[in-house]
């Protein structure tokens, strides 16, 4: 599994969902895309879910979250590469 | 690992916080043809009763109502969790408070006990099952951000308010609390905490999370997020004991504010030319001016010892005015000038992670609401704001001031219609290309 990584920390609202809309259309199969922000995107979350994203969020601060969007089939693939802390592109 | 939908909620339809939004301007509209039918004597005294109609008009029709809209925006945003059944209940709270704020309008207006009683039964039902869902989610493990502490403080000022103020109408029709004396001291309570309290805080709060998510702006230095909003709510119950020492370090406290949106606004990473910016920059200059005119002697306001070239008018009505109008009213007019255009595009865009293709209907930002549709809005409001200050101090000034209004509130009422007019069309496009 790749890790495709955008950071949308600094960008003022609606670019980080652009970014993050771009970026999935954009996704190749059985990827990954890591997203750096300064707050979770709450109401986003129902919304992948509904169009069969699945998402794990790590909140490292107040300011600071990795979001990783996945497809919801490549749910165990990515348990393959993520230990529950960090990513790995080669497989656990 | 959460993959589905387990302990958050998305985004309310479009349609629920717009009602509110839409009606605001309206309320505001008839404000104005008050002022216009209501002649120079309107402006003699706080308890004129066709003044007492206009303050509610402003603060439940306009201030509070778009501020009921926007909550329900922002738990989800910034919590993570929205109200249950979201269609029922904002459609129902919103009929009853805007029919309820009609007939108090009326009822101080033709002082009519069944208008009253109209009144206090429609308000308290409208605002009372809005208020029970917004507790239910506020009392629920959300996300324990400064600003969801200060939706707490600014939600049970909103409760007693609503006490108060169902207080003073059962006492308006006869009906008096017998460990209770309504007086002029009751009704200042009143009135500061539905001001400082609800209104007050509740920006305050919002603009913790506003300023750095819309503006990437620095946060709040932390001892104003984590003090300044609990610092106000206990001042507020000072005042019922040490009103004028309070209400000095209300004052205070809303000037230290002011320093610090000034700054936060100065450190921004992306310093791009920005309406919403600058009514919070005006906001903040108003509250700094506010600071002065407190402090100011009393000499400045009696006639026959002002050092200026005349008198100061009411000081009580000069401040509130100016409060309300420069402060509360500027920024909620900047924060809908970004909440408009935000949501639109916003829940357009999230209907393209099921289809990308949607992505090719989606107008630009700016095409909900335009730069300079919100500068012209702006230029009105200072203009309008100028004209209630002369009002103050002259009344036979009041037509210039009620035509302004009129103007401004019917323009951000038309950026409001072109705004939702778009998102129904995109939205209408994106469905039929879905269709087989």
């Amino acid at each position: 599994m790749k890790l495709v990584i955008v950071d949308v920390s600094e960008l003022a609202p609606p670019e980080p969902m652009t970014v993050i809309i771009n970026s999935l259309s954009d996704l190749k199969q059985g990827d990954c895309l890591l997203v750096t922000h300064r707050r979770q995107p709450f109401p986003l979350y129902e919304k992948l879910a509904q169009a069969g994203w699945a998402y794990h969020c790590q909140a490292h601060d107040d300011e600071n979250i990795s979001l990783y969007i996945y497809r919801q089939i490549d749910l165990l693939l990515f348990e393959h590469h993520f230990d529950g802390k960090t990513f790995q592109e080669s497989a656990i | 690992m959460n993959i589905s939908g387990l302990s958050f909620n998305a985004l309310p339809p479009i349609d629920l916080p717009f009602r509110f939004f839409l009606s605001g301007p309206l309320f505001i509209i008839a404000c104005a043809l008050l002022v216009l039918f209501s002649g120079e004597a309107l402006w003699l005294s706080r308890w004129q009763p066709n003044m007492l109609a206009l303050t509610h008009g402003f603060t439940l029709g306009f201030l509070t109502m778009v501020m009921m809209g926007a909550l329900l925006q922002l738990l989800p945003v910034i919590g993570g969790i929205g109200i249950a059944k979201p269609r029922i209940i904002a459609t129902t709270s919103h009929v009853l408070y805007c029919a309820g704020i009609i007939a108090l309008m009326l009822s101080f207006i033709f002082s009519h006990h069944w208008l009253t009683l109209t009144a206090l039964l429609l308000l308290s039902l409208g605002v009372g099952l809005y208020l029970s869902a917004i507790i239910w989610v506020l009392l629920k493990k959300i996300s324990q951000g400064d600003s969801i502490n200060g939706f707490r403080l600014a939600i049970a000022c909103l409760v007693i308010v609503l006490l108060l103020g169902v207080f003073l109408l059962t006492n308006r029709v006869g009906i008096t609390v017998p460990f209770m004396t309504i007086d002029i001291h009751f009704t200042d309570f009143h009135a500061l905490v539905g001001l400082v309290g609800w209104a007050g805080i509740l920006i305050i709060s919002v603009s913790f999370q506003v300023l750095p998510m819309f503006h990437v702006a620095p946060n709040m230095p932390k001892y104003i997020r984590q003090y300044l909003s609990i610092s106000l709510f206990v001042l507020l119950f000072f005042y019922s004991i040490y009103a004028e020492f309070a209400l000095s370090l209300i004052f205070i406290s809303h000037g230290i504010y002011a320093v610090t949106l000034f700054y936060v606004i100065g450190q921004r990473k992306r310093k791009v030319a920005d309406t919403s910016i600058k009514y919070w920059q005006l906001a903040a200059a108003t509250l700094l001016l506010l600071n002065v005119l407190y402090f100011l002697p009393d000499s400045f306001y009696v006639p026959a010892q002002t050092p200026l070239w005349m008198a100061l008018p009411d000081k009580g009505m000069l401040l509130t005015a100016i409060f309300i109008y420069s402060y509360l009213v500027s920024v909620i007019q900047g924060m809908l000038l970004k909440i408009l255009p935000f949501l639109s595009y916003t829940h357009l865009q999230q209907r393209c992670l099921i289809d990308f293709s949607a992505m090719q209907y989606i107008p630009h930002m700016h095409d909900f609401l335009s730069k300079k549709q919100g500068m012209v809005l702006y230029y009105m409001h200072i203009l309008s704001g100028l004209s209630l200050i002369a009002v103050i101090f002259n009344p036979s000034l009041y037509i210039v001031f009620a035509i302004l209004l009129v103007i401004e509130f019917l323009w951000l009422l038309t950026l409001m219609v072109k705004c939702m007019r778009l998102y129904f069309s995109v939205n209408q496009k994106i469905n039929l290309s879905n269709k087989p």
